[in-house]
């Protein structure tokens, strides 16, 4: 063998590596070949050197005409000045994939349609509670069985019809009887009836002390009874914007509705949403001016640099977005209540929200604070490893028989949580498998089979605690003294005694220890000075455009 | 020659049936379907039963295959369950962006890898050889997002230290504002056709270095030509068949850079379809457009194959002789991925 | 070995050789020590500059990039070890099947190694990601029926060439079976272009998992890799521009030394085969 390659290596000197052995043809045929060297860069004789000519041009062409343009477009972008723009972009995250409201879940879609291109009866503040919507008012009987809603007068679709008690007596009997997205939001539903044209009256079978706030989300929406229309694609509505385009998974135009029949008409012509997967693409194009507004910039270490460049303005918003730590409380192992307790005192939620920018609020139960019922429970359980160390123990986990368990989540909310988790788990001598797949994979496993340990979702929704109150919810919480409390809260005729009800479940559950909330989503808007009326709060579930106004 | 054709057609033919049957079994060992996705966290088994049955989801697989089949032999890609919008439609505007992407690519793969080749090649020595070399060695091994991303930082507008080109996005109205359409493909097309051009000219370069080796340019020497002279035109003559088969292949082989730099510049391309469907599960269009890229890549194949078999004559006359080229030439294909 | 001296010998060769035993050894370290804790994460400490406790700095969740990037190493190893048994496996088979006396047999190996080789590495990928989720299965299986695929078609003439030459003949003739023949005569005149191949793509398989892995569809997270640490910082790169250049600062100078070290290996190895080509021309 290595008297072959001995031979071998030889020969190579003599045929492939002239260049660095330097035989002396080589060199000779080098030296020859040098006065030539210039003609190098020309192309190779007869046809080709047509077609390289050509290629060369072309490209060169287009590199030029690029550049030129670029050069050219972003000097007129900063010649003018002071005037109202006739358009803008807003940068957001999560992508619909279609604009089937009634069918297709997920609150990108309420973001963008609700507000801006459809109306619920009634109307939602950004401090999220019921304002006067397509109804400028409602009585409420003595029994808070009755609703009686007066519509506005006038109300007309884009396509020019008007919206009058027939259609919104239409589209809440639709959602029941097709029992579209959002459906179960309406309880106790006796009957809808439409009396004259603007009065719509609503009968409950019991008191629902969300009916109102239900009414402002989606299952308030109004549809057009007369069109017809493919909803996945197109969208008629009797808000102050109208769809222009729609390209899934990339952005949607928005025009203003000139014909729009309330007060608050939009100010900006067009406004375009542009979707962003990758939140360094979406830092570009906001650093860049192709885009406005940006919500929500993912990362406050993000934030933090666009904070010190004068030509951006970066605010906090509040928002209901609960990162759900969920266990499995009907698993194997979960099921024990000191395991629970333990992780909880695991976690230590404060190194995460450090970690993503400190600017998430903690957060001890599952009701957010602009939620109904809400208490700071981060008392509860305070990070605390030995606590967490003894309650394992009596569990009979040790060092030499740690406890195993797997996290599975969806990949939208990227590894970090989970990395983190496993390595304070770990301190406590927990071992975290960490599984990161697929949402529909999520859905299935976790959501669907109840196959898991820990999970992890961004419960983004408002007035959620009936998960807690559904023993067959993927969480497994089954807790008597909750539900009583629930059902109580939600046939309170009071708003105070609503909320106090719901105040005392959601101690219990966060006592019970039956998940651990992460945090509470904080998000952070930058925008371009100049820029005015962008909602900071909620502005991921719901974004209304009308005030948005943008000068320079 | 008509033989060779007809048989490949045939081998094309025979290949896109196997491919249709794995990509739809692939499809099928999945959890979670479709239905689950657009009912979302919030909803009861009722909803999810109802939706189920609306989009079809309760047949047969064998119905569901065969069904698949005939839609696509009638050229009907079938409808998005999620989106509700056409299949073909939909790829066919994703396409615009992403076609057009790879063919810049290319061509500025060709334009920097051959003429920088051909010099490295007729440079056996000294320092622009080495240079060349390292250059090409360099720019090769870089993975395509970090080339992406050092571009963006050069070049990136509001990023880079000469801000002058767009680092993200593609214009709304896509090619009816051309100026801009193309500004937003220089810096992806520039970050895999760096990369690509690096392995083509080392391709280049050491089929070039396989030739000179061979009679032919000697003799070209011979009567008096420059060494230089004779691998620009005898040389290249004898490689262009291998580097027809070269290009053909790393058009295949740049996808991968490509889908990467459409992600990473936000390009609403075939890329981000792709990597979204099948996170929801939207069988029926996923299923296409995989069957409808493997059509394409391998129709790529077959030209290149056919135009590999024109190019070379001594293939027309059907004797294998392994020249002097292939055994390092062919070395390089694999570096071209 | 005297391969190997004769790269060493090389100023690239010695180059590639000692960033590989670099490599190797990290691998080895990483498995029983790391600057930091591998499960480690400081949540206060997000993005750190280089410093020295942490002299990479650290990544977004507060790990220590350092020994992060070691542990990577391990994983990137099995990557490419994995990639280049199965590649050089199917290579192998479908060479075998090529030159099989059944025209129909190796009929269909030239059709799967013709047709299949124009369907890029990421639709493999893409494909296999469906059943399999993220998983470093998927690079693996992917780059390896690529490249499978693509060493077959390479060796080919050669494998075609020598086992027409006189040694198999003899061989046939001298009673032993085809296979042996095969085993003896053929397969070994592969050897050195089944190893220059390999090291190229043991290149590209780290490539393709920086790239796969970014898609989504390669290394699953919480697993240490090269490309996650290039992917999990790329989103910080105008912020962080630091962090983002040692991962693929590494991954291109391991990919180059892996390219090296092919060109050399093909330099060590070349003439020897180009002899016995020469010598079946000659006979023909």
């Amino acid at each position: 063998m290595s008297r072959t390659t001995n031979d071998g290596s030889v020969n190579s000197v003599n045929s492939n590596e002239a260049a660095t052995s330097g035989s002396t043809d080589a060199s000779l045929a080098s030296q020859q070949k040098a006065p030539h060297a210039p003609q190098m860069g020309s192309a190779p004789g007869g046809g080709r050197k047509i077609v390289w000519i050509v290629l060369a041009v072309v490209v060169a062409l287009a590199v030029i005409f690029g550049i030129v343009w670029a050069v050219r477009s972003r000097n007129t972008s900063t010649a003018t000045g002071g005037s109202r723009q006739e358009s803008m972009t807003i940068g957001v995250k999560l992508a619909p994939t279609n604009l089937d409201i009634r069918n297709q879940s997920g609150s990108a879609l309420d973001q963008v349609l609700i507000d801006n291109i459809y109306e619920p009866l009634v109307g939602r503040g950004t401090d999220n509670k019921v304002s006067a919507g397509l109804a400028k008012s409602w009585d409420v009987s003595e029994d808070a069985k009755t609703y009686t809603f007066h519509l506005n007068s006038g109300i007309t679709f884009s396509n020019g019809d008007a919206l009058d008690s027939a259609d919104v007596v239409w589209s809440l009997r639709q959602l029941l009887e097709k029992k579209y997205a959002s459906s179960d939001q309406l309880r106790n539903i006796a009957s809808i009836e439409a009396k004259g044209a603007d009065t719509v009256v609503v009968t409950l079978t019991a008191p629902y002390a969300d009916l109102l706030w239900s009414l402002s989300g989606r299952p308030g929406l109004v549809f057009d009874h007369d069109a017809s229309y493919d909803a996945k694609t197109q969208a008629i509505g009797s808000g102050p914007y109208l769809l222009k385009t729609f390209k899934e998974n990339d952005s949607i135009i928005l025009t203003r509705n000139t014909k729009y029949w309330g007060t608050k008409k939009a100010t900006i012509k067009t406004i375009t949403l542009k979707y962003f997967a990758d939140d360094n693409a979406a830092l570009n194009a906001f650093k860049a001016g192709s885009v406005q507004v940006l919500a929500p910039v993912m990362n406050a270490k993000m934030a933090a640099s666009l904070e010190k460049d004068d030509r951006f303005v970066v605010g906090q918003g509040d928002d209901t977005d609960k990162y759900v730590l969920g266990m499995n409380n009907k698993g194997k192992v979960l099921s024990n209540k000191k395991i629970r307790q333990a992780i909880r005192y695991a976690i230590d939620s404060k190194e995460i929200i450090a970690s993503r920018g400190g600017v998430d609020a903690e957060l001890g139960g599952p009701i957010p604070s602009l939620d109904p019922g809400y208490e700071d429970l981060t008392g509860l359980y305070p990070h605390d490893v030995a606590k967490a160390q003894q309650l394992l123990k009596e569990a009979g986990y040790s060092d030499s028989k740690p406890l195993k368990l797997t996290l599975e989540y969806a990949n939208t909310y990227g590894t970090e949580f989970g990395e983190q988790l496993k390595s304070q788990l770990a301190k406590v001598g927990i071992d975290l498998n960490v599984k990161v797949v697929e949402f529909s994979t999520w859905l299935q496993d976790v959501y669907t089979n109840h196959d898991y340990d820990l999970s992890l979702v961004d419960h983004n929704e408002s007035h959620d605690f009936y998960q807690w109150a559904d023993p067959t919810y993927y969480y497994g919480y089954e807790s008597k003294e909750v539900q009583d409390l629930y059902a109580k809260s939600i046939t309170a005729t009071d708003e105070a005694e609503q909320a106090e009800y719901l105040r005392q479940a959601a101690h219990k559950v966060s006592e019970d220890a039956a998940a651990d909330w992460l945090l509470n989503y904080r998000v952070t808007t930058a925008y371009a000075k100049g820029v005015t009326g962008f909602p900071m709060n909620l502005n991921q579930s719901r974004l209304p455009l009308a005030g948005v106004d943008y000068k320079k | 020659m008509v033989k060779f054709v007809v048989r490949r057609l045939a081998l094309f033919c025979v290949a896109l049936v196997l491919l249709s049957v794995v990509v739809f079994a692939c499809l099928r060992i999945l959890p979670g379907n479709v239905a689950a996705v657009m009912a979302g966290t919030n909803s009861t088994p009722e909803r999810l039963a109802a939706l189920s049955e609306q989009l079809g989801l309760n047949r047969s697989y064998p119905a569901q295959y065969f069904q698949w089949c005939s839609d696509l032999l009638h050229g009907n890609l079938g409808i998005s369950m999620l989106t509700g919008r056409s299949t073909m439609s939909q790829a066919l505007v994703r396409a615009q962006v992403t076609l057009p992407l790879i063919v810049l690519g290319l061509l500025l793969s060709l334009i920097i890898g051959v003429p920088l080749g051909v010099l490295a090649a007729s440079k056996r020595e000294g320092g622009l050889h080495s240079v060349l070399r390292y250059v090409s060695l360099a720019a090769g091994a870089v993975p395509a997002l970090w080339g992406g991303l050092l571009l963006i930082m050069v070049f990136g507008k509001g990023v880079g230290f000469v801000g002058i080109l767009p680092a993200q996005g593609f214009p709304d109205n896509g090619w009816a504002s051309p100026g801009q359409a193309l500004a937003s493909l220089v810096l992806p097309a520039l970050s895999v056709g760096i990369i690509s051009g690096a392995q083509m000219m080392r391709y280049t370069q050491s089929a070039l270095d396989g030739v000179a080796e061979s009679g032919f340019v000697t003799m070209s020497m011979a009567a008096g030509s420059t060494r230089a002279r004779a691998l620009r035109t005898t040389g290249l003559r004898i490689v262009l068949p291998d580097l027809i088969s070269v290009t053909g292949l790393s058009f295949a082989q740049m996808v991968t850079g490509v889908l990467v730099i459409e992600n990473l510049f936000s390009l609403p391309g075939l890329a981000s379809m792709l990597v979204t469907d099948v996170g929801n599960r939207d069988l029926v269009k996923v299923q296409s457009e995989l069957m409808l890229l493997a059509a394409f890549f391998l129709l790529i194949g077959l030209v290149t194959d056919i135009a590999h078999r024109i190019a070379d004559p001594r293939l027309r006359t059907a004797s294998a002789v392994v020249d002097a080229g292939s055994g390092g030439s062919s070395g390089e294909v694999g570096g071209a991925r | 070995m005297s391969i190997l001296r004769y790269i060493w010998h090389r100023g690239e060769g010695r180059f590639s050789l000692i960033v590989l035993g670099c490599w190797l050894i990290v691998c080895a370290l990483s498995l029983v020590w790391t600057p930091q804790p591998l499960g480690q994460s400081d949540g206060y400490n997000t993005w750190a500059s280089p410093s020295l406790a942490h002299p990479m700095g650290t990544d977004g969740t507060g790990r220590d990039m350092l020994s992060w990037l070691m542990a990577g190493s391990g994983t990137e190893l099995q990557i490419v070890v994995a990639t280049c048994v199965l590649a050089a496996l199917i290579g192998v088979v479908f060479v075998s099947f090529s030159l099989a006396r059944s025209g129909l047999v190796s009929e269909i190996a030239t059709v799967i190694t013709d047709t299949l080789l124009s369907i890029p590495i990421v639709l493999i990928a893409l494909i296999l990601a469906v059943p399999l989720g993220a998983s470093i299965l998927v690079v693996i299986l992917s780059c390896a029926i690529s490249y499978g695929l693509n060493l077959a078609r390479i060796a080919k003439p050669q494998a075609s060439l020598a086992a027409t030459s006189r040694y198999v003949e003899a061989a046939r003739a001298a009673g032993s079976s085809r296979w042996k023949a095969l085993r003896t005569h053929v397969l070994p005149n592969l050897i050195p272009v089944f190893s220059v191949q390999l090291s190229i793509c043991a290149g590209t398989a780290i490539l393709a998992e920086a790239g796969l892995t970014y898609l989504g569809i390669g290394v699953p997270a919480g697993t240490a890799s090269w490309g996650s640490s290039l992917s999990s910082s790329a989103s910080f790169i105008s912020i962080f521009p630091l962090t983002v250049v040692w991962p693929g600062a590494l991954i291109t100078v391991v990919v180059v030394a892996l390219n090296l070290f092919g060109d050399c290996l093909r330099k060590a190895v070349d003439p020897v085969v180009n002899a016995q080509l020469r010598a079946s021309e000659v006979r023909r």
